[in-house]
């Protein structure tokens, strides 16, 4: 009987292309879409952001420079000893750095490119807001600068930094940028200054890249690999909700009265939408997961682990059908599955970072959640994790299981008693 | 039309509950997911150094606004990261170091590039003294730390739009995502009502009553809107009052700008209904058609992460963009209310646009 209420549901499921659309190929399309939109902050080889960076001069450098110059003669320093620093005072001069030494540096002009624009087109740059940042040398700034350097300490200049506010990320990096050269070139000036280090050579330059491993050596884990088991275990919860409408429609149909007259048990019709939710998850998942290899090259290593994270999966997900089931019959209308399919899948999803990693206190309740807890097994097993190592989160999808189980039965028993 | 009204507002009186877990899991969300940004990611520190070298080079990593560094041994900080209770760990040694992870995530490139620099720092340093006679070591440190202390010139910070600084506020971030995002699941069960009404041969009641056509549409998309409208009123309104979380002085304008953005939602959900075939159908549309927005629009994280050109592209088709930047406009850049015409212009006219394919559809459908 368990048999025949089985294959009702799978040919149902069959008959029903809009939703197998949805179930399937959709999806498929979101692990694109977020493989390709997220794959750059996943590689560490690109920067994940870039950007453009414009810098804007008023007033003339180099006449600056001559107007300084001027001064330190007539501060009483004697002719040779002033030929002598101009060399190293145009290494200093602080608009030529930023453009030459900074922004020109090759690894960070892949990252920003630098454009000089006048000062007259400042406000057009900055309403039409292409650049992520404008850095802005004031007049009179160099003056001040090697003023305060070589011959007295006076007020501080200052170097303004525009930043475009709807481009966050890239603009912050470009103050960090300029709030480095402050440093270095303070650094770099004191030093020259005292003789420490000459002004052409500059400070020593140091590559530091760093390694990034991960825990098992293998290559970390892609775009399209996270957001295949995210997509897949979000999809996967769909599903559950589809059974519990699904059995619902009968029930509004009589289907479920004529099941039975036909002397079918309550609880075996129940354990039919049980197995039908089950076999439909293994299928689903398994049709996932093969279009994300095929497509994506998405792989796990261990295919026993695999099978046995999917087949708890699935249990959990028929679990819930049937929870949904029996809720939506207490209740008389399908509005239990309506929420769950609406935003109960979408809620569960995020906590179990199907669309993002969340944040350390919302991970242990992302743990929690069916989905999370199988994904979180789906991605250890990726890079390589042993069954020891995903034990607590099978034991969490068992418990689940049980509990949904129990709970539904409960529910079920509560409504015999009551008609 | 004020009948369907009535009617309308006595169901949700009668039946409010879906209506009101929207709105708790919005605010709950919302709250979560702005409070979530601010906590310091743990990240467990194994040292191949010296004692005296790794507390200072601790001292400096623990400037971070970002990460926390805890000294740990080797093993425990493997497994700590292997059973996904870090995301990364880190090994340090004189020279370079590295990363220990288990996913590549955004937050361990920005563990890199942040090691990166303070390493950098530190090898410079080094080099630096490694070049010098022995008489110069003493005063070439005292140089560079009063250079690292007091700097020659100090850099201000202005924004694009207005005098003052630019405003970080990831609160607003999550909260204008998530008000955004659960709307659509307001409105999509309000508009389901009309899918329900012709089921049941209402709809066919009415259209025989002496009630126009007009009238029943603009009666049901009108309820439609002040339900989804009402929504993200009192979400922002919790938010102003119960949580104090500061608009920056745009809290009316936010009001105003999500005017048409509800309007577009309706709209949609309106064409929606008319081209499926079925309820069901349309229950499992929204949600996936709600995600692909909120994704591409930049609910869940700032658009501005997203690299790939195409991703771009179609984000320009998604409503919750131009919300986003409406609100954000209105509120962190301090824009007013003419110069957000265009997103606001541009969901004005995705509303009426795909009002009319909407209602066409569900009309021609009746055949």
């Amino acid at each position: 009987m368990v048999w025949s209420l089985l294959l009702k549901e799978l040919k149902l499921f069959l008959r029903n292309p809009q939703e197998l659309l949805v179930l399937l190929l959709m999806p498929l399309v979101l692990i694109t879409i977020l493989g390709f939109a997220l794959g750059s902050f996943f590689n560490s080889d690109t920067p994940p952001i870039t950007g453009k960076a414009a810098i804007v001069q008023y007033g003339n450098e180099e006449e600056e420079m001559d107007r300084f110059m001027k001064a330190l003669g007539e501060s009483g320093v004697p002719e040779p000893a002033i030929q002598q620093m101009e060399s190293h005072i145009i290494q200093l001069l602080p608009g030529r750095m930023l453009r030459e030494k900074i922004f020109g540096n090759e690894e960070l002009s892949k990252v920003i490119t630098l454009e000089e624009i006048t000062p007259s087109d400042l406000d057009e740059a900055k309403e039409k807001g292409k650049y992520s940042a404008i850095i802005e040398i004031p007049d009179g700034f160099t003056e001040k600068l090697l003023h305060s350097l070589f011959i007295a300490k006076q007020e501080i200049p200052d170097l303004i930094v525009y930043e475009n506010e709807e481009l966050d990320y890239s603009s912050s990096f470009v103050s960090d940028v300029v709030e480095q050269f402050k440093g270095q070139y303070s650094l770099l000036a004191a030093l020259g200054k005292e003789g420490i280090v000459s002004g052409d050579k500059g400070l020593p330059t140091v590559e530091v890249k760093g390694t990034v491993e991960t825990v098992t050596k293998r290559d970390p884990i892609d775009a399209f690999s996270y957001y295949a088991v995210g997509m897949s275990v979000m999809f996967v919860l769909f599903l559950a909700g589809n059974i519990g409408a699904n059995s619902f429609v009968e029930r509004q149909q009589h289907v479920y009265d004529r099941i039975r007259l036909a002397n079918v048990p309550a609880y075996v019709y129940l354990l039919g939408v049980f197995l039908s939710g089950f076999v439909l998850a293994c299928l689903q998942l398994g049709v996932l997961y093969g279009g994300a290899a095929l497509l994506y090259d998405v792989h796990f290593s261990n295919i026993t682990l695999f099978l046995l994270i999917t087949v708890l999966l699935s249990a959990v997900v028929g679990g819930i059908g049937v929870l949904l089931t029996v809720i939506n019959n207490r209740l008389g209308n399908d509005s239990a599955s309506k929420l769950y399919g609406s935003a109960g899948v979408a809620i569960l999803a995020f906590f179990g970072g199907s669309f993002t990693t969340v944040g350390e206190s919302l991970q242990v309740i992302g743990n929690l959640t069916p989905n999370g807890a199988a994904m979180k097994a789906y991605l250890q097993v990726m890079s390589g994790a042993e069954l020891a190592d995903i034990s607590p989160f099978l034991i969490t999808l068992l418990i689940e299981l049980v509990i949904i189980l129990a709970g539904s039965s409960l529910i079920s028993i509560q409504r015999a008693v009551r008609t | 039309m004020i009948g369907i009204l009535l009617t309308k507002l006595q169901l949700i009186v009668r039946k409010p509950w879906p209506l009101l877990i929207l709105t708790v899991l919005c605010i709950a969300f919302a709250y979560f997911m702005g409070g979530g940004e601010y906590s310091k990611v743990p990240v467990p520190v194994v040292s191949e150094l010296q004692e005296a070298e790794t507390t200072d080079l601790l001292k400096e990593l623990n400037k971070s606004d970002l990460f926390m560094f805890i000294v740990t041994d080797e093993k425990g900080m493997r497994d700590d990261v292997k059973n996904g209770s870090n995301e990364a760990g880190l090994l340090l040694n004189d020279t370079d170091f590295t990363i220990v992870s288990s996913v590549q995530s955004s937050n361990v490139s920005l563990l890199q590039r942040y090691v990166i620099e303070i390493y950098n720092k530190k090898r410079q340093k080094a080099e630096l003294l490694n070049s010098l006679p022995e008489s110069q070591k003493e005063k070439a440190v005292s140089i560079w730390d009063e250079a690292m202390k007091e700097s020659l010139f100090s850099v201000s910070k202005a924004s694009f739009s207005s005098s003052g600084a630019r405003i970080i506020d990831t609160h607003l971030q999550s909260l204008f995502g998530f008000s955004l995002f659960f709307v659509v699941y307001t409105v999509s069960f309000s508009i389901v009502a009309i899918l329900e009404e012709k089921r049941n041969l209402i709809w066919d009641r009415m259209i025989v009553s002496p009630i126009r056509k007009w009238e029943m549409y603009a009666g049901n998309l009108l309820v439609s809107f002040l339900i989804g409208y009402g929504q993200i009123v009192l979400v922002f309104l919790t938010f102003r009052y119960g949580a104090g979380v500061e608009f920056h002085g745009g809290f009316g304008k936010a009001l105003i700008v999500l005017i048409p953005y509800v309007l577009t939602i309706v709209a949609i959900c309106m064409l929606l209904a008319g081209i499926t075939k079925s309820i069901r159908q349309y229950n499992a549309l929204i949600p996936i058609l709600s995600v692909v927005m909120a994704m591409l629009g930049g609910a869940y994280w700032p658009i501005e992460i997203v690299t790939s050109d195409a991703m771009v592209f179609l984000s320009n088709f998604s409503p919750i963009l131009y919300g986003m930047e409406a609100l954000k406009g209105a509120t962190l850049y301090g824009k007013t209310l003419s110069e957000l015409l265009e997103p606001l212009s541009i969901l004005l006219l995705m509303a009426v646009i795909i009002m009319g394919m909407g209602i066409n559809a569900m009309e021609s459908k009746r055949r």
